[in-house]
């Protein structure tokens, strides 16, 4: 005899089910089951840090649900609503793919400015030393040019005494 | 033999109930966005596999007919699940967030340092 049953009358009955008695208590345990899974993957969705986090939290909400139409359906003793678990997988898939898009390089479709290539990244890091070294190199002709400067006052200025 | 189905299809739903919980104790006690993933990824996946076994064995049994759509599922729920925690999780590395304090070995950082040389916040 069902749990869920005594508590809350209902709608179909399945035949099938109420001969099995071990059956139906399991799917008792794993309905309740799977409602504290789902509250606890809502918990990382609202508290978790990172985008990612929720993300992945979000997809597992899914699932959970996947979870809980499987027993509903089992239930029910019928084959209608697996269409329906399907339709979540994909949709799941589909948007982690996006969102995971997104978060590594700020929107979904343009790919231009996302470095994956090894080589690619050292040709980067190669003219960003040269513009270093160049920066360098214009640096130290600037202190140069301004302590020959202080060189020539100070000895303007030596001449200046010697000269009263 | 209709007893020892029972207690396969029970089995099958609680062994796939408790695999996602093991994936949602992982997600509320993990200290890390990446030990999270992990539990996540590993959990839910095997749960899923589980619930779509069961459901086939159920309907194939109870006169229902086989039910193709949950094997449909079932194989995509276990090529789609791995690829779709692998892809957002080198995504959220190339996106700076820290790792756990406790954590021994990067090896991406050889790859990404380009990337991510300071960290990001969230």
């Amino acid at each position: 005899m069902s749990i869920l049953r005594t508590l809350a009358g209902e709608a179909t009955d399945n035949a099938f089910l109420e001969n099995l008695s071990v059956l139906s208590v399991c799917l008792d345990i794993a309905m309740v089951i799977c409602a504290i899974n789902f509250l606890a993957f809502l918990f990382r969705v609202l508290r978790g840090p990172a985008v990612a986090d929720r993300a992945v939290a979000m997809d597992s909400c899914g699932i959970a649900v996947m979870a809980l139409i499987v027993i509903y359906s089992m239930r029910q003793g019928t084959d209608l609503y697996m269409s329906c678990v399907l339709v979540i997988a994909i949709l799941g898939f589909i948007g982690m793919v996006a969102l995971s898009k997104y978060i590594q390089s700020g929107n979904i479709v343009n790919n231009t400015n996302i470095i994956l290539n090894v080589e690619e990244a050292e040709d980067l890091k190669k003219e960003a030393d040269a513009a270093e070294v160049i920066q360098q190199k214009a640096e130290a002709a600037i202190q140069k040019t301004a302590e020959k400067n202080v060189r020539n006052m100070r000895k303007q200025l030596n001449r200046n005494k010697r000269n009263k | 033999m209709t007893f020892l189905l029972e207690i396969v299809v029970s089995l099958l739903v609680l062994a796939g109930a408790l695999f996602l919980l093991g994936g949602a104790v992982g997600i509320l006690r993990f200290p890390d966005t990446y030990c999270r993933m992990h539990a996540l990824g590993k959990g839910s996946t095997m749960g899923i596999i589980c619930f779509m076994l069961a459901a086939f064995i159920y309907f194939a049994w109870s006169g229902v007919g086989i039910c193709v759509q949950s094997l449909l599922a079932l194989l995509f729920i276990a090529i789609s699940s791995p690829v779709g925690g692998h892809m957002i999780s080198k995504a959220a590395y190339h996106y700076g967030i820290p790792l756990w304090k406790g954590s021994v070995r990067d090896d991406l950082q050889a790859d990404c340092e380009f990337i991510s040389e300071e960290k990001a916040d969230y």
